[in-house]
């Protein structure tokens, strides 16, 4: 654990951040269509007391008292949200330090990252702060969410807390990953947008989540960090104990250039970043959606012992489609036992179907669908696999009893991912809520399922000190 | 060259290294010449190939008798470059009559006058490999290994890891790279040495770490010889400007 600048560790300075008595929104509003009342409901929603409204044209929002200046709130404020106009931002950051609130999070952006005179403003606000022993995360951010000390984000979250921590130099990842997520039944211990980082840093976070015990998955973006030793040498001792899901941005030149005028990161050189990754045992992903496919694997799925992979297919065509991504991947698909055979041989018609990894249930898939759970119950029980990717054209409520039946009894837990096929693109969209709320890792493609089988393979190897493959 | 001072090794390798760096700041040059780079490397365990700077006929007949046929005639001069092009590099001399013809061909040349000739065994293999240094702003002191030779541009298949690498880690980017089977057997050729390169990786990092005056590192070509050993047939240690 590495000591800050009191001597103790970043857990201990940066905890009570998300644990604050009491919270004040700058800039607050009850006009619709404003950020500042969206972030009102959110705190009525989650119920935060107490909340300490400022602006000084209003007297009154949504049923609360509304105070002039922040010096005006009788109380002790812990943590402050500044949603004023850039040119206000630096007198109420002010304010705040007179207060002496404990941190600030600026949301408001047009600093750092539009430019010198923006970057000069951030520096003194951060100047005012450190002289009041105050924290900055912005500005240029959303901030902080914890919902087991009732902080909201700006969309809507969820109230419940769970194991997954959130850490992003972009707002919306921050935001939107929350979000989607918490409707498809993953809960989060805390998440932070850090903006351009004018004090407190992704990495300061970084660390702070992977000692928080409330965190056991960090899901993150970035697009630059000051230290990237600092960066990697961190990473690589929180991967021995959580993954980390790290979309890094800005890797070309053209991204790197976006980024300077997204969060005013600098993005780095790519071969570097690349080997940094992957020597830190970062599970490396390069778009939300891939982000999404590992969460809803890490999060649901145990890690596999070994790479070997057994394909259960609905259709012979992505059986073999399937097969040769796999093996691109770097996956093995070895044969089955033959214990595991005999049992197929049973389940599968002989005509049409195949009995071998990858295994194509054929069309009796659709005439009988309970075959898939005897496949999956044969295939699990295997001791040559390690992993299971299923591919099926059922779905539904259906499809989700399958597989939480098939899987239920089998003791040696192994990862299973499934591709939905089953039916029109609506259908399929409709299972996808369905299942991820079971917890069961579904992708719309067989490709993104083997993908995610390859990261949860090399985390696991990394796990294992990268011992198990050589 | 703080850092010379604060040398505590009195180890011959050491001594030798440092000298070479020392020297060549002293003379406010940054970069090493090949020889001077391979005796640094060669210091720090890297197996590089056999070779005797001579300074005169004498001595170049000497180094031809104690490198022994085939060898490679070339000029040793750090301040040169794009020797191949300017006739100042000759391969697979196979005897003394080639060599000594190769001698007049290079020190006839105006732009090797004063600088010794370098006579240096042939490495047979066809396999070529590269090994560097380099100092990112971020991450400070990083390993590439990758394909080497002539294709190390063309391809670009390099991989590249923070220093310290571990073993684990030097092995699985022998992996990592796109043309990871050029280590395996095959035509008749052995596999490659896996733990001779994975030392080799290693030890560049550890360069990186220990000798802050040397700035990068470049190894190129690597070639794995008839048994499948790597070996250091070109390298280059630039310095940081003081």
């Amino acid at each position: 654990m590495s000591k800050g600048m009191s001597g103790k560790t970043i857990f201990d300075e940066l905890d009570p951040i998300f644990h604050p008595r009491s919270v004040a929104v700058l800039g607050a509003s009850a006009k619709q269509g404003k950020i500042a009342r969206v972030l009102m409901d959110r705190f009525l929603e989650m119920g935060f007391k107490p909340l300490y409204p400022v602006n000084p044209r209003e007297s009154e929002i949504m049923g609360l008292r509304v105070f002039h200046n922040i010096k005006d709130v009788p109380g002790p404020v812990d943590l402050a949200i500044i949603l004023t106009p850039t040119d206000a931002a630096l007198a109420a950051v002010k304010d705040c330090v007179t207060k002496k609130v404990k941190t600030i999070v600026v949301t408001t952006s047009g600093f750092g990252e539009a430019g010198e005179q923006g970057r000069k403003v951030q520096q003194e606000m951060v100047r005012i702060a450190r002289k009041g022993g105050t924290r900055i995360i912005g500005p240029n951010c959303v901030g902080i969410y914890c919902p087991s000390s009732k902080l909201p984000f700006l969309c809507q979250a969820g109230k419940d807390s769970g194991t997954v921590g959130v850490v992003s130099q972009s707002g919306f990842f921050a935001d939107f990953i929350t979000q989607t997520a918490c409707a498809n039944n993953i809960k989060f211990s805390k998440a932070i947008s850090c903006g351009n980082e004018a004090d407190l840093n992704a990495v300061d976070f970084l660390e702070y989540l992977g000692e928080d015990p409330e965190t056991e998955l960090i899901a993150g973006y970035i697009e630059g960090v000051k230290d990237g030793r600092r960066f990697y040498e961190l990473s690589r001792e929180i991967s021995k104990k959580k993954p980390i899901i790290l979309w890094k941005g800005g890797l070309t030149e053209a991204g790197a250039r976006a980024a300077v005028s997204h969060t005013g990161a600098i993005a780095g050189s790519r071969a570097v970043w690349e080997g940094a990754l992957r020597q830190a045992g970062i599970v490396g992903a390069r778009s939300f959606e891939e982000v999404f496919d590992y969460l809803y694997a890490f999060y649901n799925q145990p890690l596999p012992k070994g790479k070997r992979v057994g394909i259960i297919s609905g259709p012979g065509s992505t059986a073999v489609g399937t097969t040769d991504i796999c093996l691109e991947l770097g996956l093995e698909l070895p044969h089955f036992s033959k214990e595991t055979v005999e049992k197929l041989r049973r389940i599968i018609p002989p005509v049409g179907g195949s009995v071998n990894n990858p295994i194509d249930l054929s069309l009796a898939s659709l005439v009988n669908p309970l075959i898939h759970k005897d496949a999956i119950d044969a295939v699990a029980r295997d001791k040559n696999i390690d992993m299971l990717l299923l591919i099926t054209v059922i779905g539904g409520e259906q499809l989700r009893e399958i597989v939480l039946d098939a899987t239920r009894n089998v003791e040696n837990k192994k990862p299973l991912v499934v591709t939905l096929m089953g039916g029109t693109t609506q259908e399929v969209a409709q299972d996808f809520p369905l299942m991820l709320g079971s917890g069961i890792s579904v992708y719309p493609d067989a490709a993104r399922a083997a993908k995610v089988l390859k990261k949860l393979w090399e985390y696991a190897e990394f796990r294992a000190g990268g011992s198990i493959c050589i | 060259m703080k850092d010379a001072g604060k040398r505590k090794k009195p180890d011959a390798h050491f001594t030798e290294q440092t000298d070479i760096i020392a020297n060549a700041l002293k003379e406010g040059r940054h970069i090493l010449s090949e020889h001077e780079s391979k005796r640094v490397l060669g210091a720090y365990g890297i197996p590089v190939t056999k070779e005797r700077e001579a300074h005169n006929r004498k001595s170049f007949k000497d180094a031809l008798i104690e490198i022994g046929f085939p060898l490679a005639v070339k000029v040793s001069s750090p301040h040169i470059s794009h020797k191949t092009e300017r006739g100042l590099v000759h391969v697979d001399i196979r005897n003394q009559r080639e060599a000594m013809a190769a001698y007049r061909k290079i020190t006839d040349k105006n732009e090797a006058e004063g600088f010794p000739v370098l006579v240096q065994e042939m490495v047979s293999g066809e396999r070529e490999l590269m090994i560097g240094l380099k100092r990112d702003l971020q991450f400070g002191p990083c390993v590439a290994f990758g394909l080497g030779g002539i294709f190390t541009e063309i391809f670009r298949d390099i991989c590249v890891r923070v220093a310290p690498v571990e073993k684990a880690e030097a092995l699985r980017m022998m992996r990592d790279f796109r043309a990871h089977k050029i280590l395996n057997a095959f035509r008749g050729m052995p596999g490659a040495d896996m733990d001779e390169l994975a030392r080799m990786i290693m030890v560049v990092g550890k360069i990186g770490l220990e000798e802050k005056r040397i700035m990068e590192v470049d190894i190129n070509p690597v070639i794995l010889d008839d048994d499948g050993k790597p070996v250091a047939v070109d390298a280059l240690i630039a310095l940081h400007e003081m």
